[in-house]
């Protein structure tokens, strides 16, 4: 990152070959248009590339701060257009069979978000399926909790509870990942 | 907002999905209560993490080259200072010098306005002088507060080398990445020299702080969030003030990590 300072190209190169493919899949995700998620990705990358220091170290290493800001961006991008698509929750099998294989080398991705992506996809599945379903409304839908509590036709008490008591079973089930963050 | 009511909040908020209003207050009540920030920071990097959890789609290779090439072309304009090949080709010292000097030369132009204004308004000069001196005080406390916070914070005591009298203690936080070095009974400062902080790795010395002090007590806040290698440990030495890539002299104090 600090080689981005003096605006050295090959290690944007490399920033682009590690995350680029990650930064895209948030996008894509969450605004369901490919051309509109390379659109963001290209704005990402060259934010990046034109204001390095726009990275906030103590929010996290780079690669999760990195995806934290493809999916703010896209998320304001679907509120601005009030695009609402139906976040699609597939289950931690389906994603495990989407992947090229978490249990082999993904090229992509380094061995450390590789082992960081299997626990997390293993402590969504250890979720209860409703508390799964409204977080991932709210992060991946870009969905407030009084939306979900409207689009789910439940309380907006119990919305909160359940975003609440999930979040907290994420934490502690990523505790040695969120260790590995603030290293 | 409350503390109570930010710890109901702050998963939601993590998650994008707090009321616009609701997200305002607890901003406001996050950034003066250390606790809540701290707690809140986490929930963001718990949220962060989700992305993982996305299937992997690959960009296409258009995509790479379009980016690449808009940044060549932006590189190839002409630049600040900052970025002349020449200062490229000279790597991290030179360009961190020359960020000195031109900090140097902003700071000597900011000091001339501050001068011209001051001779039209003595009062307020006065009055800015005091209150900028006590907001960094005030800055140093709250950082020094926040390591002291939380809830991982670890001390170590340095040891001074021979014949020296020094003390030190260094804090730091591996959760909130922040470290603060307090010394006392430092040895004396001859004009243009400050006290130079130190974090060692293996054969290299990474400077993290300079303190400037007239009393041979100094301290110092150390944002650790970029140091990717695990020190392996800390020392303070005298250098010049215009900076030093490596200790000059055997630093006076020294304490290594490896007790940990």
């Amino acid at each position: 990152m600090q080689r981005l300072v003096y605006q050295d190209l090959a290690a944007f190169r490399t920033l682009y070959a590690r995350y680029g493919d990650l930064v895209y899949s948030t996008a894509l995700r969450i605004v369901r248009d490919a051309h509109l998620a390379q659109d963001m990705v290209q704005e990402i990358f060259l934010r990046l590339w034109r204001r390095p220091d726009s990275y906030v170290a103590g929010r996290g290493r780079f690669p999760t701060w990195l995806i934290s800001v493809a999916r703010n961006r896209a998320v304001d991008e679907i509120r601005s257009r009030n695009r609402r698509y139906r976040y699609e929750s597939a289950s931690p099998e389906q994603q495990e069979r989407e992947l090229p294989s978490t249990n082999s080398v993904d090229p992509a991705l380094t061995t450390e978000l590789a082992d960081q992506r299997r626990l997390v996809l293993a402590a969504l599945a250890g979720l209860p399926p409703e508390q799964r379903q409204v977080i991932e409304l709210a992060y991946f839908g870009g969905f407030t909790q009084q939306e979900i509590a409207q689009r789910l036709s439940q309380p907006l008490g119990t919305v909160k509870t359940r975003i609440r008591l999930g979040m907290q079973k994420l934490r502690a089930a990523l505790t040695p990942e969120l260790r590995w963050e603030e290293r | 907002m409350d503390c109570r009511d930010v710890k109901e909040l702050l998963d939601a908020y993590a998650l994008g999905a707090a009321a616009r209003d609701e997200a305002r207050a607890l901003e406001e009540h996050a950034r003066d209560c250390v606790r809540c920030w701290e707690d809140l920071n986490q929930a963001q990097r718990t949220a962060a993490l989700l992305a993982l959890s996305l299937p992997l789609q690959p960009a296409p290779a258009g995509l790479r080259e379009r980016i690449l090439a808009q940044a060549q072309r932006e590189v190839s304009r002409p630049r600040s200072a900052l970025r002349r090949p020449d200062l490229l080709r000279r790597g991290w010292p030179a360009a961190a010098a020359a960020f000195a000097a031109a900090a140097a030369a902003a700071l000597a132009f900011a000091a001339f306005l501050q001068v011209q204004v001051a001779d039209l308004r003595d009062d307020n000069r006065t009055l800015e002088r005091q209150v900028s001196a006590s907001a960094g005080v005030l800055e140093q406390q709250r950082q020094l507060m926040a390591v002291f916070a939380a809830p991982d914070v670890q001390e170590l005591v340095l040891q001074p080398a021979a014949g020296a009298e020094a003390l030190g203690v260094y804090y730091w936080s591996p959760g909130s990445r922040e470290g603060f070095f307090l010394g006392s009974n430092l040895p004396a400062l001859r004009e243009g020299q400050v006290y130079q902080v130190w974090l060692m790795m293996g054969a290299d010395a990474l400077p993290v702080a300079a303190i400037q002090s007239g009393d041979g007590t100094g301290q110092a806040h150390m944002d650790l969030a970029t140091i990717e290698q695990r020190p392996e440990g800390i020392g303070v030495s005298v250098e010049n003030a215009a900076g030093a890539d490596r200790p000059s002299s055997e630093p006076f104090l020294f304490a290594s990590f490896s007790g940990e």
